[in-house]
């Protein structure tokens, strides 16, 4: 009797009674919640990432027998030619498409935030490339880059301009792709138009007051309230430009003499073309470190110029 | 990689009928030091020329030879064939495409049989031949027509277009293509069309009509643990129930040689435009010993392409090297494999 006053009866097995605090309670079930979310990174995300760590020590295609090779992939890797020309373009498309993107999205968020109408349908029209896949979008921007019958040379030929040969030029390659990275600023726009929404407006108003016009308001207050949307836009977008792949694979092939040649798709031509998975795998690892340095500088130039309202400095 | 299958041929050779393969089947999946086996022949295709009947009686141009053989014509025939149909307006049109752009070495190799040579070297596959002069000559025929002439569709004026269907639109009169393409083309094109052998090459090289034979096959894994039972899979596909099915499904031509009769029946059943279509050249090639085996690999193959690719593109595609760029890059190449091979 006194046994059974001391279990739970779940579907009609003993549990034994715990005594636990409201705050342990609360913390299981947070974690019995995340479960799902933790069990799916270990076995799909966490282990794959270890793995890919120690199939970069090996010379292996996956299907016969691996050989340890210690940190010889990453020495091979360091003399490949290809792997700085990859390296390049990959920080060429980077560093000219994230600014121009960002200060792009945050234009197209600015002007539907003034109360134009039909904002919903606006807003609709700028995101939906953001949404449309990448090889649809890619086969889109070949028929526009064509240079001969391809609607960017035709309208450019209106003014009187005669066209570049876009993707089938070295020089113009990159700039194509940045351009056509452009037409997809739609998903950052939709995080800046939120920033703006959540600028109190008593700070315009107390401005306005004060005597300060459109650009003095923009510049002082707009600005700084956006920079951790900023921050936050500028982070996703390296690590986002440095995977550039799709429009690398199906555009060019990574062409005209490597002039489209990125990081990732080296990697895919090593690692799922010519099977050396080894090589493929301590590639992923260069790029992780890159992105890693890139990112941890970004955060940390962030002190100077992020402005976070509630922030207490001391 | 794939499992040697010499003993099984030599196991089962009575019921396979090898003489029903051309020789070069196997070529390409054969160790060249003991000459064993890894595959079973699937496909043998020949490149062809694809002509649009109709826009030859348009602009009263002759015919394209429907032979292998003395009468055929010469690559300097070909490119005078294909000046008729080139219009420099817009949309632009074209007398030929090569298959699969000048990265295609497969329609490269074919084409330098024709000057009794190839990419890569059949008796030593570690040198790469684009340097020598046969080579060389031909090369610089394909660079004048892509920038000189424009009879060849350049990749930049074709925008991404697959070359089916810029024949199949009418906007090149000839396509240099294999029989894989005879399905999708014969649905797209609203006219009548029909096949050539690829043109002659020059005296000096021998003259006479020639081609290369992409062979697929089917092959098992080494390291499978059960290879008896991969092989009767594997016996299964070289059956003529198999090969025939194939033809019939795919549209492709099909490895054995007994089966080409029905595969060109099939053909005829499939689309009326096969009907009055000179389907044997591709048997012809075959029987009179014009089709090589293919020689565009390497054995150290990626790192051989990592150096050739941009430089077909660099003269090709951007038009900033000349053709002799490929003596230099051709024995990067051979040094290359040589130190592969060399250990």
């Amino acid at each position: 009797m006194n046994a059974s006053k001391r279990m739970n009866w779940v579907i009609g097995w003993p549990v034994p009674k715990l005594h636990l605090t409201p705050r342990v309670l609360e913390a299981i079930g947070g974690y019995l919640f995340l479960l799902p979310w933790i069990v799916g990174f270990i076995t799909l995300f966490g282990g794959p990432v270890i793995a890919s760590l120690g199939l970069s020590l090996f010379r292996t295609d996956l299907l016969n027998e691996a050989t340890f090779v210690g940190l010889q992939q990453y020495q091979i890797l360091m003399g490949d030619p290809l792997v700085g020309k990859a390296l390049f373009n990959t920080a060429y498309y980077s560093f000219v498409s994230v600014p121009l993107s960002t200060v792009m999205a945050l234009s197209i968020a600015i002007i539907l935030n003034q109360g134009i109408r039909f904002q919903g349908l606006w807003r609709t029209i700028y995101y939906i490339p953001s949404v449309v896949s990448g090889v649809a979008v890619s086969v889109l921007w070949m028929w526009l880059f064509q240079p001969d019958v391809g609607l960017l040379n035709a309208l450019l030929a209106m003014v009187g301009i005669d066209g570049p040969r876009w993707i089938y030029s070295e020089e113009w390659a990159i700039p194509s792709m940045i351009l056509m990275g452009l037409w997809g600023s739609g998903g950052s726009m939709l995080i800046f138009l939120a920033g703006l929404r959540n600028i109190p407006t008593a700070l315009y108003e107390a401005a306005e007051i004060d005597g300060a016009g459109p650009f003095l308001r923009f510049w002082h207050i707009t600005v700084p309230m956006l920079t951790p949307t900023i921050l936050f836009s500028i982070v996703m977008g390296i690590i986002g430009s440095f995977q550039i792949f799709t429009q690398a694979y199906i555009m060019t092939s990574g062409g005209p003499n490597n002039a489209t040649l990125t990081v990732i798709l080296h990697l895919y031509n090593k690692a799922f073309k010519q099977f050396r998975m080894g090589y493929g795998a301590a590639l992923a690892w260069v790029l992780f470190a890159i992105l890693l340095i890139l990112t941890l500088l970004t955060i940390r130039s962030s002190t100077w110029w992020v402005f976070y309202a509630g922030e207490k400095r001391l | 990689m794939c499992l040697d299958l010499e003993p099984y041929y030599e196991q089962d050779m009575t019921e396979i009928d090898m003489e029903d393969y051309p020789p070069y089947s196997f070529f390409k999946y054969t160790n060249p030091d003991d000459g064993h086996r890894y595959w079973v022949p699937k496909m043998n295709t020949h490149l062809l020329i694809y002509w649009n009947v109709e826009k030859f009686q348009e602009k009263d141009v002759d015919p394209l030879p429907s032979h292998y053989g003395p009468d055929n014509i010469t690559w300097d025939d070909y490119e005078e064939v294909g000046m008729n149909f080139v219009k420099r307006g817009k949309p632009f049109e074209w007398g030929s495409i090569p298959a699969y752009g000048i990265g295609g070495f497969w329609f490269l190799d074919a084409h330098l049989s024709t000057y009794e040579t190839s990419v890569a070297d059949i008796k030593d596959l570690s040198r790469c031949r684009l340097g020598d002069p046969p080579a060389q000559e031909h090369m610089e025929w394909i660079r004048h027509q892509l920038w000189d002439t424009k009879m060849y569709g350049h990749a930049e004026e074709m925008g991404g277009i697959a070359n089916t269907q810029l024949f199949a639109s009418g906007r090149t009169a000839m396509l240099e293509m294999g029989p894989w393409n005879f399905g999708p083309v014969a649905r797209a094109a609203r006219f009548n069309w029909d096949l050539a052998p690829l043109p002659t090459g020059p005296q000096k090289y021998g003259g006479e009509s020639r081609n290369k034979a992409d062979s697929n096959g089917c092959a098992a894994w080494s390291g499978t643990p059960h290879p008896d039972a991969a092989w009767e899979v594997l016996k299964f596909l070289q059956s003529s129930t198999w090969h025939r099915g194939l033809a019939r499904s795919s549209l492709k031509q099909p490895a054995r040689l007994s089966v080409y009769p029905y595969y060109y029946q099939a053909l005829r059943q499939f689309n009326p435009v096969f009907e009055d279509m000179n389907l044997e050249i591709m048997g012809e090639g075959v029987s009179k010993g014009l089709v090589w085996p293919e020689t565009f690999f390497w054995p150290e193959n990626d790192a051989s392409l990592e150096l050739l690719t941009p430089a077909l593109q660099e003269i090709y595609v951007l038009g900033k090297k000349p053709t002799s760029y490929l003596i230099e890059i051709a024995d990067q190449i051979t040094e290359l494999n040589r130190k592969a091979e060399s250990g």
